[in-house]
């Protein structure tokens, strides 16, 4: 009998990649003031163009396409191979800034390249249990974030100063559009969504338009509540996420450093097990795929940490967003062509 | 054999991700409530008081025995006084429970954001107030008071109390840092006063009492004038901050006490003739707690509104310490083309800048 293929909900693949996102968040440092209403205006404009971006693999899924890269052909191979490359690189940039994160935080009680190892074998193991497995497991992780964030933003001490939120000027037009790439260039959402696509049951455009508007939700509020309550002190405390929760104190909690920080471990050990998942595709046996792919991450992250390279910086950008351009949406158009082409009647 | 690797696998994980080996026991850690700033021949003597599980006699407390203790450290800077603290102790020092930062008035020309480098990089909670103190920190932070020793939390209390009633602005380390080192803002922070009132030899009780009468104002440049309740109040006012005031009345039968409460503060902003113009309407309730026989209450009200807009006035006048009302960010916000005309600085503009005040109460 042939064995089914794993598959997961449209709201399930939702969360995951709201996921991914958030990691992104968590650990994307602001060391200089990025606030603001042009950061907010650059996200709606970014997500707006995402919006238009997805459409080939949201079209290829919701008209009844099952594995986007097998129709290749021949290719198909080459390109599961670009796939792996690129989210390993990413896997590794993730972990690399994660344990920057811990370095600069918790300096005298973590070995960085020790918590990178112990997620990469976390990663390993959750990506071998599979897509289904990541995808419940997703659904706890990000509503305990959902909760955690809520509970944050309720008992935030800052006072809220709405003077903060300064009408958008001309002088801002520079800084939009630089935001907006930067933003930009955080979507492999959509490579993402062309490579679980094959593991939905159905609704490619519910999850893909359900994500952009919880990711707008998301990250426009958090760049709200820093621009109306830490302000330009962002740029010290660095880390967003952590930041809100530092400046959070309740009677019964009175630090969310901790609670929040499980949070993070977490959801760290998720997303880059979902990365993980991605790039061991095109190998024969996922078992030696996930080993393989988890110390390749492993070893680009420990490499980016010792010399210092970090995939927020400038020369990342390009990178990032040359995958997106070809994994997201050149090969989803490929693959509609080439599908439509099978589906063309023969003629004599 | 999987179960083995399993179990090991476990306690190894456990071991590793608690960071075992660097933690620190709760008993090994001196837990520091309040710091005090004082000025030393060395650079700075810093007063920490901290929580005591023992009486200075060395045995374990009494329910009726101080559980405070202040540890004076000296130091060439912060960093060295705190490392001067954990050499003392044996311990390890722990600031993230602070209540509160009070900074000797003989600091004044010490440079705020040299303090606020060190705040930043320890473990202080970035909501945490930081005062000036009249006369030595050690002293008030160490005193005792007619309400009993002054611990973190009575500090804090008073500091709070008189930011409740509009007496003092909130000077949060958060807030300190994005007015002087971003917004180019002119800060008021709270200064305590403690006051010895001489009482015969033959009294035991300690009349000493402690309070916020008035606030240092403090510029990006350096320290400013240090201006009374009265304008701190106003200055509550102007910056749409105050909710809760007391007031001492004068009418004719003599002076009343109001309470004021639900202030809702509007600010609006205009260039007229190419100078910003603020205007301010302040509504809010108002209960006469105790008045003169004879007097009416319409004359209550109308000598509090008044006495409002004086403080406003009051207020009006520290402009010349620099941009006091949040200025440029009121104009950033509703004038900006203005504001970028003037190229971003509101030094010059708001010693101009003209405020007009309008005041309406009505009974609680």
């Amino acid at each position: 009998m042939p064995q089914q293929k794993p598959t997961i909900s449209s709201s399930q693949l939702l969360i995951l990649l709201l996921l991914a996102r958030v990691m992104h968040t968590m650990i994307f440092r602001f060391d200089s003031f990025s606030s603001g209403v042009p950061v907010m205006a650059a996200l709606l404009i970014s997500t707006a163009v995402e919006a238009v971006i997805c459409l080939p693999a949201v079209v290829y899924y919701s008209s009844g396409g099952k594995n986007l890269i097998g129709e290749l052909g021949p290719l198909s191979r080459v390109a599961g191979f670009l796939y792996s490359f690129y989210f390993t690189v990413i896997a590794g940039g993730t972990a690399a800034l994660f344990a920057e994160f811990l370095q600069r935080e918790f300096y005298t009680s973590v070995t960085p390249v020790a918590a990178i190892i112990l997620l990469a074998a976390a990663s390993a193991y959750c990506a071998y249990m599979g897509i289904e497995g990541l995808a419940r497991a997703g659904a706890v992780v990000f509503w305990s974030f959902i909760g955690l964030f809520a509970v944050m933003c309720i008992v935030n001490e800052g006072g809220f100063n709405w003077l903060n939120l300064r009408p958008l000027t001309s002088l801002d037009i520079k800084s939009i559009f630089s935001y907006s790439i930067e933003s930009l260039s955080s979507s492999w959402w959509i490579p993402m969504l062309v490579i679980l696509g094959e593991h939905l049951k159905s609704g490619a455009f519910k999850a893909a338009y359900g994500y952009l508007f919880a990711k707008l939700i998301i990250i426009e509020t958090l760049v709200l509540l820093i621009t109306i309550v830490l302000w330009r002190y962002i740029g010290v405390l660095g880390y967003p996420i952590y930041a809100l929760g530092a400046y959070a104190k309740s009677d019964f909690i009175q630090r969310f450093d901790a609670i929040n920080m499980l949070v993070w471990a977490i959801n760290c050990a998720l997303v880059l097990s979902l990365y993980v998942f991605i790039s061991q595709k095109p190998a024969q046996n996922r078992k030696i795929g996930v080993i393989i792919f988890s110390a390749l991450f492993a070893s680009v992250a420990v490499y980016e940490f010792k010399r210092g390279l970090r995939y927020n910086e400038p020369w990342f950008l390009w990178f990032k967003l040359s995958g997106i351009f070809l994994l997201g949406i050149l090969i989803p158009i490929a693959a509609i062509i080439l599908k439509k082409r099978k589906e063309r009647p023969a003629r004599i | 054999m999987k179960k083995a690797a399993l179990i090991i696998s476990v306690i190894i994980l456990s071991l590793l991700l608690t960071s075992c080996r660097h933690s620190t026991e709760v008993q090994r850690r001196v837990v520091v409530h309040a710091l005090g700033i004082d000025p030393h021949e060395k650079g700075y003597e810093v007063s920490y008081q901290i929580f005591s599980g023992k009486a200075p006699d060395g045995n374990p407390v009494d329910a009726d025995e101080s559980t405070v203790v202040t540890l004076l450290a000296q130091g060439r800077t912060l960093y060295e006084t705190e490392e001067s603290l954990r050499l003392q102790t044996g311990k390890e020092v722990f600031l993230g429970d602070a209540e509160l930062i009070v900074i000797s008035e003989k600091l004044i020309d010490t440079d705020l954001t040299d303090f606020l480098q060190y705040f930043r990089e320890s473990d202080i909670y970035l909501g945490v107030n930081v005062v000036y103190c009249t006369g030595s920190a050690a002293e008030t932070i160490g005193s005792k008071l007619n309400q009993g020793s002054a611990t973190a939390i009575l500090l804090r209390g008073v500091v709070e109390e008189a930011i409740r009633k509009s007496r003092a602005l909130s000077a949060r380390i958060i807030e300190i840092s994005n007015a002087l080192e971003h917004d180019g803002e002119t800060i008021a922070a709270p200064v305590l006063t403690l006051e010895k009132n001489e009482l015969g030899e033959d009294l035991t009780l300690t009349d000493t009492t402690l309070g916020v009468f008035g606030s240092q104002l403090i510029s990006p440049e350096g320290p400013k004038s240090k201006i009374d309740e009265n304008a701190v109040m106003g200055l509550s006012i102007l910056n749409a901050k105050a909710k809760d005031m007391s007031l001492e009345v004068k009418i004719p039968e003599g002076i009343a006490s109001v309470e004021i409460s639900d202030m809702k503060i509007k600010r609006k902003i205009r260039i007229r003739d190419g100078i910003p113009e603020i205007s301010v309407s302040v509504s809010a309730r108002y209960s006469a707690e105790s008045s003169p026989v004879g007097a009416n209450e319409e004359e209550i009200r109308l000598a509090a509104q008044e006495q409002t807009l004086s403080l406003c006035e009051a207020a009006y006048a520290c402009r010349l310490d620099g941009d006091v009302f949040q200025l440029g960010k009121q104009l950033w916000k509703y004038e900006p083309d203005y504001m970028m005309s003037i190229g971003g600085d509101v030094g010059d503009v708001i010693k101009k800048t003209t405020v007009s005040a309008e005041v309406r109460f009505r009974k609680y």
